[in-house]
Protein backbone atom coordinates (compact mmCIF):
# COMPACT_ATOMS: atom_id res chain seq x y z
CA UNK A 1 0.00 0.00 0.00
CA UNK A 2 2.75 2.46 0.97
CA UNK A 3 4.74 1.57 -2.14
CA UNK A 4 1.68 2.07 -4.31
CA UNK A 5 0.98 5.51 -2.85
CA UNK A 6 4.63 6.54 -3.19
CA UNK A 7 4.69 5.48 -6.84
CA UNK A 8 1.41 7.28 -7.52
CA UNK A 9 2.68 10.56 -6.07
CA UNK A 10 5.99 10.28 -7.87
CA UNK A 11 4.24 9.69 -11.19
CA UNK A 12 1.97 12.69 -10.74
CA UNK A 13 4.92 15.01 -9.99
CA UNK A 14 6.81 13.59 -12.96
CA UNK A 15 3.82 14.09 -15.23
CA UNK A 16 3.38 17.71 -14.19
CA UNK A 17 7.06 18.58 -14.69
CA UNK A 18 7.56 16.99 -18.12
CA UNK A 19 4.46 18.34 -19.83
CA UNK A 20 5.32 21.88 -18.74
CA UNK A 21 8.01 22.14 -21.44
CA UNK A 22 5.64 21.06 -24.15
CA UNK A 23 3.16 23.74 -23.13
CA UNK A 24 5.43 26.68 -23.96
CA UNK A 25 4.96 27.87 -27.54
CA UNK A 26 7.88 29.09 -29.58
CA UNK A 27 7.20 32.77 -29.94
CA UNK A 28 9.04 36.02 -29.96
CA UNK A 29 8.39 36.38 -26.25
CA UNK A 30 4.68 37.20 -26.34
CA UNK A 31 2.07 34.55 -25.76
CA UNK A 32 -1.37 34.41 -27.31
CA UNK A 33 -4.33 34.44 -24.97
CA UNK A 34 -7.33 32.24 -25.53
CA UNK A 35 -9.34 34.67 -23.38
CA UNK A 36 -8.56 38.27 -24.29
CA UNK A 37 -8.61 39.81 -27.73
CA UNK A 38 -7.73 43.26 -26.39
CA UNK A 39 -7.69 45.25 -23.16
CA UNK A 40 -6.61 48.72 -22.19
CA UNK A 41 -7.51 52.19 -21.07
CA UNK A 42 -8.01 55.70 -22.29
CA UNK A 43 -7.35 58.57 -19.88
CA UNK A 44 -8.39 62.15 -20.58
CA UNK A 45 -7.78 65.30 -18.56
CA UNK A 46 -11.09 67.16 -18.33
CA UNK A 47 -10.13 70.11 -16.17
CA UNK A 48 -10.34 71.05 -12.46
CA UNK A 49 -7.87 68.27 -11.65
CA UNK A 50 -10.24 65.64 -12.97
CA UNK A 51 -9.33 62.65 -15.09
CA UNK A 52 -11.80 60.69 -17.20
CA UNK A 53 -10.85 57.01 -17.08
CA UNK A 54 -12.27 54.52 -19.57
CA UNK A 55 -11.52 50.82 -19.13
CA UNK A 56 -12.24 48.45 -21.99
CA UNK A 57 -11.63 44.81 -22.86
CA UNK A 58 -12.78 42.37 -25.53
CA UNK A 59 -12.84 38.61 -25.17
CA UNK A 60 -12.09 35.94 -27.75
CA UNK A 61 -15.67 34.93 -28.38
CA UNK A 62 -18.30 35.16 -25.64
CA UNK A 63 -17.06 35.26 -22.03
CA UNK A 64 -19.21 34.17 -19.13
CA UNK A 65 -17.68 37.03 -17.13
CA UNK A 66 -15.53 39.88 -18.42
CA UNK A 67 -14.22 43.16 -17.11
CA UNK A 68 -11.98 44.70 -14.48
CA UNK A 69 -11.60 42.94 -11.14
CA UNK A 70 -9.89 45.85 -9.40
CA UNK A 71 -7.90 48.99 -10.07
CA UNK A 72 -5.86 51.62 -8.29
CA UNK A 73 -4.60 55.11 -9.08
CA UNK A 74 -0.99 56.10 -8.54
CA UNK A 75 0.55 59.55 -8.39
CA UNK A 76 4.07 60.54 -9.33
CA UNK A 77 5.75 62.20 -6.38
CA UNK A 78 8.52 64.80 -6.38
CA UNK A 79 11.16 62.03 -6.33
CA UNK A 80 9.72 60.59 -9.55
CA UNK A 81 8.31 57.53 -7.83
CA UNK A 82 4.83 56.20 -8.31
CA UNK A 83 2.85 55.99 -5.08
CA UNK A 84 -0.52 54.43 -4.54
CA UNK A 85 -3.07 57.06 -3.53
CA UNK A 86 -6.38 55.32 -3.84
CA UNK A 87 -5.88 51.82 -2.53
CA UNK A 88 -7.41 48.92 -4.38
CA UNK A 89 -10.86 49.76 -5.71
CA UNK A 90 -13.51 47.47 -7.10
CA UNK A 91 -13.91 47.44 -10.86
CA UNK A 92 -16.78 46.31 -13.02
CA UNK A 93 -17.59 43.07 -14.82
CA UNK A 94 -20.33 41.88 -17.10
CA UNK A 95 -21.75 38.43 -17.78
CA UNK A 96 -22.15 36.62 -21.10
CA UNK A 97 -20.65 39.27 -23.28
CA UNK A 98 -18.01 39.75 -25.97
CA UNK A 99 -16.80 43.11 -24.66
CA UNK A 100 -17.14 45.31 -21.60
CA UNK A 101 -16.23 48.92 -20.99
CA UNK A 102 -16.90 51.42 -18.23
CA UNK A 103 -15.75 54.90 -17.28
CA UNK A 104 -14.95 56.71 -14.05
CA UNK A 105 -14.27 60.34 -13.21
CA UNK A 106 -11.34 60.72 -10.85
CA UNK A 107 -11.01 63.93 -8.82
CA UNK A 108 -7.31 64.57 -8.54
CA UNK A 109 -5.20 67.70 -8.25
CA UNK A 110 -4.39 69.86 -11.27
CA UNK A 111 -0.72 69.69 -12.18
CA UNK A 112 -0.19 66.23 -10.70
CA UNK A 113 0.62 63.24 -12.90
CA UNK A 114 -1.31 60.03 -12.45
CA UNK A 115 -1.53 56.55 -13.86
CA UNK A 116 -3.80 53.57 -13.30
CA UNK A 117 -2.98 49.95 -12.51
CA UNK A 118 -5.74 47.38 -12.90
CA UNK A 119 -6.48 43.69 -13.32
CA UNK A 120 -8.59 42.60 -16.27
CA UNK A 121 -10.56 39.39 -15.82
CA UNK A 122 -12.03 37.00 -18.37
CA UNK A 123 -13.91 33.82 -17.50
CA UNK A 124 -14.69 31.24 -20.20
CA UNK A 125 -15.73 27.60 -19.90
CA UNK A 126 -15.29 27.53 -16.12
CA UNK A 127 -11.71 28.75 -16.29
CA UNK A 128 -10.33 32.23 -16.12
CA UNK A 129 -7.42 34.44 -17.00
CA UNK A 130 -6.36 37.74 -15.53
CA UNK A 131 -4.12 40.38 -17.02
CA UNK A 132 -2.26 42.96 -14.99
CA UNK A 133 -2.17 46.29 -16.76
CA UNK A 134 -0.48 49.62 -16.12
CA UNK A 135 -1.67 52.62 -18.08
CA UNK A 136 0.38 55.42 -19.48
CA UNK A 137 0.70 58.55 -17.38
CA UNK A 138 -1.56 61.55 -17.63
CA UNK A 139 -1.21 65.02 -16.12
CA UNK A 140 -4.37 66.46 -14.65
CA UNK A 141 -5.24 69.96 -15.79
CA UNK B 1 -22.61 -7.00 59.32
CA UNK B 2 -22.05 -3.42 58.32
CA UNK B 3 -23.17 -2.10 54.97
CA UNK B 4 -19.58 -1.67 53.88
CA UNK B 5 -18.85 -5.30 54.65
CA UNK B 6 -21.88 -6.39 52.62
CA UNK B 7 -20.68 -4.33 49.68
CA UNK B 8 -17.21 -5.82 49.94
CA UNK B 9 -18.56 -9.36 50.10
CA UNK B 10 -20.79 -8.64 47.14
CA UNK B 11 -17.77 -7.53 45.19
CA UNK B 12 -15.69 -10.48 46.33
CA UNK B 13 -18.10 -13.24 45.50
CA UNK B 14 -20.55 -11.93 42.89
CA UNK B 15 -18.54 -9.64 40.55
CA UNK B 16 -15.77 -11.76 39.11
CA UNK B 17 -14.56 -9.05 36.75
CA UNK B 18 -13.78 -6.67 39.64
CA UNK B 19 -11.61 -8.86 41.84
CA UNK B 20 -9.57 -7.15 44.52
CA UNK B 21 -5.79 -7.35 44.34
CA UNK B 22 -3.90 -9.08 47.18
CA UNK B 23 -2.65 -5.80 48.63
CA UNK B 24 -6.22 -4.46 48.65
CA UNK B 25 -7.32 -7.59 50.48
CA UNK B 26 -4.52 -7.14 53.02
CA UNK B 27 -5.56 -3.53 53.53
CA UNK B 28 -9.12 -4.65 54.18
CA UNK B 29 -7.86 -7.32 56.57
CA UNK B 30 -5.72 -4.79 58.46
CA UNK B 31 -8.61 -2.36 58.66
CA UNK B 32 -10.91 -5.06 60.05
CA UNK B 33 -8.32 -6.27 62.57
CA UNK B 34 -7.75 -2.69 63.79
CA UNK B 35 -11.38 -2.44 64.87
CA UNK B 36 -12.43 -3.16 68.50
CA UNK B 37 -13.19 -6.89 69.14
CA UNK B 38 -16.92 -6.41 69.37
CA UNK B 39 -17.01 -4.60 66.01
CA UNK B 40 -14.87 -7.10 64.07
CA UNK B 41 -16.53 -9.04 61.28
CA UNK B 42 -15.01 -12.47 61.82
CA UNK B 43 -16.64 -13.97 58.75
CA UNK B 44 -15.17 -11.28 56.55
CA UNK B 45 -11.73 -11.82 58.09
CA UNK B 46 -12.01 -15.54 57.47
CA UNK B 47 -13.05 -15.00 53.83
CA UNK B 48 -10.22 -12.59 53.18
CA UNK B 49 -7.69 -15.02 54.66
CA UNK B 50 -9.11 -17.79 52.45
CA UNK B 51 -8.74 -15.59 49.39
CA UNK B 52 -5.18 -14.66 50.29
CA UNK B 53 -4.38 -18.34 50.55
CA UNK B 54 -5.32 -18.95 46.94
CA UNK B 55 -2.41 -20.25 44.94
CA UNK B 56 -0.90 -17.84 42.33
CA UNK B 57 -1.71 -18.77 38.71
CA UNK B 58 0.36 -21.49 37.06
CA UNK B 59 2.42 -20.66 33.93
CA UNK B 60 -0.24 -22.33 31.80
CA UNK B 61 -2.94 -20.20 33.39
CA UNK B 62 -0.80 -17.09 32.93
CA UNK B 63 -0.28 -17.94 29.24
CA UNK B 64 -4.00 -18.52 28.72
CA UNK B 65 -4.88 -15.23 30.43
CA UNK B 66 -2.27 -13.33 28.43
CA UNK B 67 -3.51 -14.81 25.15
CA UNK B 68 -7.04 -13.74 26.03
CA UNK B 69 -5.83 -10.19 26.68
CA UNK B 70 -3.82 -10.12 23.44
CA UNK B 71 -6.75 -11.40 21.42
CA UNK B 72 -8.97 -8.69 22.82
CA UNK B 73 -6.36 -6.00 22.09
CA UNK B 74 -5.78 -7.24 18.53
CA UNK B 75 -9.50 -7.25 17.85
CA UNK B 76 -9.71 -3.58 18.85
CA UNK B 77 -6.63 -2.66 16.75
CA UNK B 78 -7.83 -4.41 13.57
CA UNK B 79 -10.44 -1.75 12.89
CA UNK B 80 -8.21 1.39 13.11
CA UNK B 81 -5.66 -0.15 10.69
CA UNK B 82 -8.33 -0.44 8.00
CA UNK B 83 -9.46 3.11 8.65
CA UNK B 84 -5.86 4.27 8.53
CA UNK B 85 -5.36 2.70 5.08
CA UNK B 86 -8.53 4.29 3.79
CA UNK B 87 -7.47 7.69 5.15
CA UNK B 88 -4.00 7.45 3.58
CA UNK B 89 -5.46 6.42 0.21
CA UNK B 90 -8.00 9.26 0.30
CA UNK B 91 -5.31 11.79 1.25
CA UNK B 92 -3.12 10.58 -1.64
CA UNK B 93 -5.95 10.92 -4.13
CA UNK B 94 -6.69 14.46 -2.89
CA UNK B 95 -2.99 15.38 -3.11
CA UNK B 96 -2.72 14.10 -6.70
CA UNK B 97 -5.93 15.92 -7.60
CA UNK B 98 -4.70 19.23 -6.16
CA UNK B 99 -1.30 18.95 -7.86
CA UNK B 100 -2.99 18.22 -11.19
CA UNK B 101 -5.47 21.06 -10.75
CA UNK B 102 -2.87 23.70 -9.89
CA UNK B 103 -0.63 22.58 -12.75
CA UNK B 104 -3.53 22.59 -15.19
CA UNK B 105 -4.53 26.12 -14.13
CA UNK B 106 -0.95 27.37 -14.27
CA UNK B 107 -0.30 26.03 -17.78
CA UNK B 108 -3.90 26.39 -18.98
CA UNK B 109 -4.35 22.75 -19.95
CA UNK B 110 -7.95 23.03 -21.01
CA UNK B 111 -8.23 19.30 -21.75
CA UNK B 112 -7.58 18.62 -18.05
CA UNK B 113 -9.45 21.63 -16.68
CA UNK B 114 -12.67 20.39 -18.29
CA UNK B 115 -12.63 17.42 -15.92
CA UNK B 116 -10.95 18.86 -12.84
CA UNK B 117 -12.70 22.23 -12.48
CA UNK B 118 -16.26 20.91 -12.08
CA UNK B 119 -15.04 18.56 -9.35
CA UNK B 120 -13.10 21.36 -7.64
CA UNK B 121 -16.13 23.63 -7.77
CA UNK B 122 -18.38 20.89 -6.38
CA UNK B 123 -16.18 20.53 -3.34
CA UNK B 124 -15.72 24.28 -2.94
CA UNK B 125 -11.99 24.21 -3.67
CA UNK B 126 -12.51 26.83 -6.36
CA UNK B 127 -15.30 29.29 -6.32
CA UNK B 128 -17.40 29.20 -9.45
CA UNK B 129 -18.41 32.75 -8.83
CA UNK B 130 -15.72 35.19 -9.86
CA UNK B 131 -16.67 38.25 -7.91
CA UNK B 132 -15.14 41.62 -8.25
CA UNK B 133 -12.86 42.49 -5.34
CA UNK B 134 -14.38 44.53 -2.56
CA UNK B 135 -12.95 47.97 -2.84
CA UNK B 136 -11.60 49.93 0.04
CA UNK B 137 -12.58 53.44 0.96
CA UNK B 138 -10.35 56.19 -0.28
CA UNK B 139 -10.05 59.89 0.46
CA UNK B 140 -9.95 60.56 -3.29
CA UNK B 141 -13.26 60.91 -5.03
CA UNK B 142 -14.36 58.64 -7.84
CA UNK B 143 -17.65 58.86 -9.65
CA UNK B 144 -19.27 56.73 -12.27
CA UNK B 145 -19.24 58.64 -15.52
CA UNK B 146 -22.85 59.41 -16.34
CA UNK B 147 -22.45 60.19 -20.02
CA UNK B 148 -21.84 56.60 -21.12
CA UNK B 149 -23.91 54.13 -23.10
CA UNK B 150 -23.41 50.40 -23.44
CA UNK B 151 -25.56 48.03 -25.46
CA UNK B 152 -25.29 44.29 -26.02
CA UNK B 153 -27.16 43.22 -29.16
CA UNK B 154 -27.94 39.85 -30.67
CA UNK B 155 -29.99 40.96 -33.65
CA UNK B 156 -29.18 42.94 -36.77
CA UNK B 157 -32.64 44.53 -36.67
CA UNK B 158 -31.76 47.25 -34.16
CA UNK B 159 -28.17 48.28 -34.49
CA UNK B 160 -26.90 50.72 -31.86
CA UNK B 161 -24.07 52.28 -33.82
CA UNK B 162 -23.14 53.56 -37.25
CA UNK B 163 -20.27 51.13 -37.38
CA UNK B 164 -22.55 48.13 -36.89
CA UNK B 165 -24.80 49.51 -39.58
CA UNK B 166 -21.79 49.95 -41.87
CA UNK B 167 -20.76 46.32 -41.38
CA UNK B 168 -24.23 45.20 -42.41
CA UNK B 169 -24.88 47.69 -45.20
CA UNK B 170 -21.47 47.34 -46.79
CA UNK B 171 -22.10 43.62 -47.20
CA UNK B 172 -18.55 42.94 -46.03
CA UNK B 173 -19.45 39.74 -44.18
CA UNK B 174 -18.49 36.70 -46.30
CA UNK B 175 -21.23 34.27 -47.34
CA UNK B 176 -22.29 31.67 -44.83
CA UNK B 177 -21.43 33.64 -41.69
CA UNK B 178 -24.23 34.41 -39.26
CA UNK B 179 -24.28 37.17 -36.64
CA UNK B 180 -24.06 35.94 -33.05
CA UNK B 181 -23.58 38.83 -30.65
CA UNK B 182 -22.28 42.37 -30.50
CA UNK B 183 -21.38 45.06 -27.99
CA UNK B 184 -21.35 48.83 -28.38
CA UNK B 185 -19.98 51.36 -25.88
CA UNK B 186 -19.74 55.11 -26.02
CA UNK B 187 -18.14 57.46 -23.51
CA UNK B 188 -16.46 60.85 -23.53
CA UNK B 189 -13.18 59.52 -24.92
CA UNK B 190 -13.96 56.15 -26.54
CA UNK B 191 -16.51 54.64 -28.89
CA UNK B 192 -16.15 50.92 -29.41
CA UNK B 193 -18.18 48.36 -31.27
CA UNK B 194 -17.50 44.69 -31.91
CA UNK B 195 -19.49 41.99 -33.68
CA UNK B 196 -19.05 38.22 -33.59
CA UNK B 197 -19.91 36.11 -36.66
CA UNK B 198 -19.84 32.32 -36.97
CA UNK B 199 -20.01 29.71 -39.73
CA UNK B 200 -19.88 26.07 -38.63
CA UNK B 201 -16.59 25.86 -36.68
CA UNK B 202 -15.23 29.09 -38.14
CA UNK B 203 -15.68 32.50 -36.59
CA UNK B 204 -14.44 36.06 -36.65
CA UNK B 205 -14.83 39.22 -34.60
CA UNK B 206 -14.63 42.64 -36.17
CA UNK B 207 -14.05 45.52 -33.81
CA UNK B 208 -13.73 49.23 -34.22
CA UNK B 209 -12.43 51.73 -31.66
CA UNK B 210 -12.62 55.46 -32.12
CA UNK B 211 -10.84 57.75 -29.69
CA UNK B 212 -13.21 60.65 -29.50
CA UNK B 213 -11.30 63.02 -27.24
CA UNK B 214 -9.39 65.67 -29.16
CA UNK B 215 -7.31 66.72 -26.16
CA UNK B 216 -4.53 64.18 -26.66
CA UNK B 217 -5.66 61.46 -24.25
CA UNK B 218 -3.37 58.76 -22.98
CA UNK B 219 -4.39 55.58 -24.77
CA UNK B 220 -2.79 52.19 -24.43
CA UNK B 221 -4.30 48.91 -25.57
CA UNK B 222 -2.83 45.43 -25.61
CA UNK B 223 -3.90 43.11 -28.41
CA UNK B 224 -3.29 39.72 -26.95
CA UNK B 225 -3.69 37.57 -30.01
CA UNK B 226 -0.59 38.83 -31.72
CA UNK B 227 2.14 36.30 -31.21
CA UNK B 228 4.33 36.62 -34.29
CA UNK B 229 6.26 39.33 -35.98
CA UNK B 230 3.71 41.44 -37.84
CA UNK B 231 3.63 42.05 -41.55
CA UNK B 232 2.57 45.30 -43.11
CA UNK B 233 0.72 44.69 -46.33
CA UNK B 234 -1.71 46.51 -48.56
CA UNK B 235 -5.21 45.14 -49.13
CA UNK B 236 -7.26 46.98 -51.74
CA UNK B 237 -5.43 50.22 -51.02
CA UNK B 238 -5.56 49.80 -47.25
CA UNK B 239 -2.29 49.40 -45.37
CA UNK B 240 -2.84 46.81 -42.67
CA UNK B 241 -0.73 45.18 -39.97
CA UNK B 242 -1.16 41.45 -40.20
CA UNK B 243 -0.36 38.83 -37.54
CA UNK B 244 -0.43 35.16 -38.40
CA UNK B 245 -0.68 33.45 -35.01
CA UNK B 246 1.82 30.61 -34.68
CA UNK B 247 -0.56 28.45 -32.66
CA UNK B 248 -2.88 28.10 -35.68
CA UNK B 249 -5.61 29.93 -33.80
CA UNK B 250 -6.31 32.31 -36.61
CA UNK B 251 -5.48 35.64 -38.07
CA UNK B 252 -5.33 38.96 -36.32
CA UNK B 253 -5.39 42.09 -38.44
CA UNK B 254 -5.31 45.74 -37.42
CA UNK B 255 -5.53 48.90 -39.45
CA UNK B 256 -6.21 52.59 -39.00
CA UNK B 257 -8.65 54.75 -40.86
CA UNK B 258 -8.60 58.32 -39.60
CA UNK B 259 -9.15 58.29 -35.84
CA UNK B 260 -10.59 54.80 -35.91
CA UNK B 261 -8.70 51.62 -35.12
CA UNK B 262 -10.04 48.40 -36.65
CA UNK B 263 -9.22 44.91 -35.50
CA UNK B 264 -10.26 41.69 -37.18
CA UNK B 265 -9.67 38.39 -35.43
CA UNK B 266 -10.71 34.89 -36.36
CA UNK B 267 -10.29 31.76 -38.42
CA UNK B 268 -10.42 33.53 -41.76
CA UNK B 269 -8.60 32.59 -44.90
CA UNK B 270 -6.80 35.22 -46.92
CA UNK B 271 -9.57 35.56 -49.47
CA UNK B 272 -12.19 36.26 -46.80
CA UNK B 273 -9.85 38.66 -45.03
CA UNK B 274 -9.17 40.62 -48.19
CA UNK B 275 -12.86 40.77 -48.99
CA UNK B 276 -13.89 42.10 -45.55
CA UNK B 277 -11.22 44.77 -45.31
CA UNK B 278 -11.54 45.95 -48.91
CA UNK B 279 -15.33 46.13 -48.81
CA UNK B 280 -15.55 47.87 -45.46
CA UNK B 281 -12.84 50.34 -46.27
CA UNK B 282 -14.52 51.31 -49.53
CA UNK B 283 -17.86 51.79 -47.78
CA UNK B 284 -16.43 53.96 -44.99
CA UNK B 285 -14.51 56.30 -47.21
Amino acid sequence: MKKFIAVLLALSVLFCSTVAFAALPETDGTQASNYFQSYGMTISAIGSGRLYLTFSCTAVGVASQLGVANYMVQKKNSAGQWVDISGQLSGSTKYNTTSHSFSKTFYGVAGETYRVKCTFLCVKNNSSETKSYTSGKKKAT
Amino acid sequence: MSNDSNKILDRLFNHHDTELMPNELRQLLDAELAKPEDEMDTQLISDIIDLLDIEPPTPAEKKADWSAIEKKYRRKRRLPRVLRSIAITAASIVAVFLISLTSAKAFNWTFLLKFLLPVAQTFGIISSDYTVDDGQETEYRFEDAMDTQEVDFTSLDELPSQFAAAVVESDCVPDGYGFVQGNWYKSFNLEKCNMLFEKADQWFVIEMMEFTDDTDPTTDFEFERQVDVPLTIEINGVEVTLYYNSDDSGISVSWLQGNTHFNLLGTLDEEELTYIIGTLHSYLQ
